[in-house]
């Protein structure tokens, strides 16, 4: 089972979308090993969307 | 040269940094990681993040000028002044370069007397906050008027020297000083 309380979170890239977004990709670990992938979309610095990405077999508490 | 209200030639701003490693990200051990500041100077120095942090002197609002044309506004700054880690190593009457080398072993160039800028820093925290480590933890140049290739981040070596060498983005055709008021992006 997945405890949030667990996670590292590494930020990984980032990059600009026209002038006002900016997507962010961010890396998730448990105990070392890779459990997914994050990313934001952000509009003028504010969050707008989120997207993750988990690898299989891993359940959320 | 430094107009605060406008961009300089060429850029546009964006909402926040995008982050470049082009050599990779370094691990830092901050038991083990130091600041050396050295070369052509009577009295070679060595620093402790906690040494540094108890020299900061310097705050200010600037903005960030990417050589790729985009900008960062109004980011906080907040560090030791360059020019004071230079005059306690006693430098050489002859000295005209800086030569910088990171923890990933990026490096670059700068010009003695942009690094002597009142305004030329060594970041230590950035928007009142500790740097982060993407942007360079734990400790970056940073110099306003001069393009981002030139505030290295991670920086473990500050070299003064009589002698020009280029740097990474130098030995591919960057320019020896990059001021982002004249659009110095190519030698």
């Amino acid at each position: 089972m997945l405890n949030l309380k667990d996670l590292e979170i590494i930020f990984s890239e980032n990059e600009v979308i026209g002038t006002d977004y900016i997507l962010y990709s961010y890396k998730i670990f448990r105990q070392g090993s890779y459990v997914g992938t994050c990313r934001f979309i952000a509009y003028n610095n504010k969050l707008i969307k989120s997207l993750c990405t988990i690898s299989g077999g891993i359940a959320f508490e | 040269m430094s107009k605060p209200d406008s961009l300089p030639p060429g850029q546009r701003a964006i909402p926040n940094f995008i982050i470049y490693r082009i050599l990779g990200q370094p691990q830092v051990d901050l038991t083990s990681w130091r600041l050396r500041v050295g070369g052509d100077v009577s009295n070679p120095l060595t620093y402790t993040y906690n040494e540094l942090l108890e020299m900061i002197d310097t705050s200010y609002v600037s903005d960030f000028h990417c050589v790729t044309g985009w900008s960062v506004r109004n980011v906080m700054w907040e560090g030791v002044s360059l020019r004071k880690l230079s005059m306690k190593a006693q430098p050489s009457k002859d000295v005209k370069w800086v030569y910088i080398v990171s923890l990933d072993r990026y490096t670059t160039v700068i010009p003695y007397e942009d690094f002597l800028d009142e305004r030329s820093l060594l970041a230590l925290r950035m928007n009142g906050r500790t740097l982060s480590l993407e942007q360079g933890f734990p400790a970056r140049i940073f110099i306003p008027h001069l393009y981002g290739w030139k505030s290295a981040k991670w920086v473990t070596e500050i070299t003064l020297t009589k002698e020009y060498k280029d740097g990474y983005w130098e030995a591919l055709g960057y320019h020896h000083r990059g001021n982002v008021w004249r659009e110095e992006r190519f030698k």
